[in-house]
């Protein structure tokens, strides 16, 4: 069964987005973790500090198979990367909402947050 | 066009694994995991459903001088029980597939070309047919299972008596599976056989009984570099064999195993995989691959190899192995700031945990030990040509 926890928004890119005051906490979806399959090489494209805009590529996920780019769901500054996974990246297979999180943004516009899926809008794109 | 389904289809889907169209197939990818599946056929055996290669029944008084016509290797020095491994090119020496061919008889040969590649291989064979040969397309009415890992012949042993260390590698021989209950004579036969018989004195009875799943064939072959036979058999009873040998390998931790680790099983030993590393686009000599070539024969693309050899400029296949990121096909290879080359399969060896790629590099660059950087998305990482395989 796929994990899908009610108090977290999501993408229809299947990251999850945790909102924690101005910030929003960042990963991909346990859907996502177990389609991509084993993640084996971690790439951040930005650094703490840049800036980015919804839909720019800030991360890239190897998997044996294929590298796939995970998107800022939101626009703002990098306020942490979980640089830590470099060396733990099965964390991010086995712990997708937890230890496995990706980035810490500070939300520039939070209206972007409210276009953002539910846990139940979310369950009905994956169901598709 | 609806994808095609294998013997195992339905074994697959019951047992969760994850499934891809490849080639035109429903095929697994997964099972579990990429890197356990990859690790049990390293470590001890693994099980791969390899239904989806093709498999022709070439035959005929001509079949040798006309395989010899095609092919780079020798089939009518091959022996009865004997593979070879070979290419197919075109005029131009490009490699058309690569494939390995058996000598089944006397006058009868079974060849396995890639999945991707079977119809434009049977035009090709078909267009180019002299003399007294016959080529039946019996991809869809055999299965095959490969069976692969240093534990393989303690589990293949399992389900037949037949002396297995007689069967030592590129032999093939037809094997009956008389240690389990696998054999169950099919009505309809995987093909036409009656003409085959006639033609063969003392090999007919066997093609016969392999055509209706009375027995298999089996060659020590396989596509990891580990120890294994491919074992082709009727399709109809080819989920019984998989499941005997499952039953069979359990003490040594078999699991099965899905084309992800299929590929980095071969990638890690430099195996070329067809439609990838080579697309009618390069030659037997550019892909390293000349022990695959006897010069004793005449066949199509001879004249090119020869002068390709004899001018002696051309790009080689090289591995280069990174020590950050991860390459895939189609990524740039860089050399002192000009781009010399792409990368024509990458991934990450789930044994040396680095990334590793295959590419064609002009001559000065395909040198162990040339630095080359390799752009994967914006960024430039460093490799070094390695001498393969690299596991």
């Amino acid at each position: 069964m796929v994990n899908i926890p009610d108090d977290l928004l999501y993408t229809e890119t299947h990251e999850w987005v945790k909102v924690e005051g101005k910030n929003a906490r960042i990963g991909i979806t346990d859907y996502a973790q177990e389609a991509l399959t084993e993640i084996v090489n971690i790439d951040f494209a930005v650094e703490a500090g840049s800036n980015v805009k919804k839909g720019d590529g800030i991360v890239v996920l190897d998997s044996v198979k294929s590298s796939n780019e995970v998107y800022s769901p939101v626009t703002g500054k990098i306020v942490e990367l979980n640089e830590g996974l470099k060396s733990e990246l099965e964390n991010i297979n086995k712990s997708p909402y937890g230890s496995g999180w990706l980035a810490v943004i500070e939300v520039a516009n939070p209206d972007e947050l409210k276009v953002l899926l539910t846990a139940e809008a979310y369950r009905k794109l994956i169901q598709q | 066009m609806e994808p095609k389904k294998t013997p195992l289809y339905a074994w697959h889907v019951k047992n969760g694994a994850k499934m891809v169209e490849f080639a035109g197939y429903l095929m697994p990818v997964q099972y579990k995991s990429i890197i356990q599946e990859h690790r049990a056929v390293r470590e001890s055996v693994g099980l791969f459903d390899v239904s989806h290669m093709g498999d022709f029944i070439i035959y005929g008084r001509d079949a040798g001088n006309f395989l010899n016509k095609l092919c780079t290797n020798n089939f009518a020095t091959c022996e009865i029980g004997k593979c070879r491994y070979t290419h197919i090119l075109n005029e131009e020496g490009k490699i058309l597939d690569d494939m390995i061919g058996a000598r089944i008889g006397e006058f009868s040969y079974l060849f396995v070309p890639n999945a991707a590649t079977i119809e434009k291989m049977y035009r090709w064979f078909t267009q180019h047919r002299i003399g007294d040969v016959e080529i039946i397309n019996a991809s869809d009415a055999l299965g095959c299972i490969a069976l692969q890992g240093k534990n393989a012949p303690k589990v293949l042993a399992k389900l037949t008596n037949y002396p297995l260390e007689k069967l030592s590698f590129f032999k093939a021989d037809f094997v009956s599976m008389d240690r389990a209950k696998v054999h169950e004579r099919q009505e309809k036969p995987a093909f036409e056989w009656t003409k085959i018989a006639d033609l063969e004195k003392t090999h007919g009875q066997k093609i016969r009984d392999f055509a209706h799943g009375t027995l298999c064939f089996v060659s020590r072959t396989g596509y990891t570099g580990e120890d294994g036979f491919e074992i082709i058999s009727h399709a109809g009873i080819t989920a019984a064999i998989w499941e005997a040998l499952l039953d069979a390998g359990r003490e040594f931790g078999i699991i099965p195993v899905g084309l992800g680790a299929r590929d980095t099983l071969r990638l890690e030993k430099g195996f070329l995989l067809s439609g990838t590393d080579f697309h009618d686009d390069r030659t037997t000599i550019e892909a390293n691959a000349e022990f695959a070539v006897k010069y004793d024969h005449d066949f199509i693309g001879r004249k090119a190899l020869e002068q390709q050899k004899a001018n002696g400029n051309y790009e080689r296949l090289v591995g280069i192995l990174v020590s950050e990121g991860v390459p895939r096909h189609g990524h740039e290879i860089y050399a002192g700031g000009r781009r010399i080359g792409i990368v024509t399969s990458g991934t990450v060896s789930p044994v040396l945990n680095r990334g590793i790629a295959l590419g064609y590099l002009p001559k000065d660059f395909a040198v162990e030990g040339t630095e080359v950087q390799i752009k994967i998305r914006d960024k430039f990482y460093p490799g070094k040509v390695v001498k393969m395989p690299f596991v």
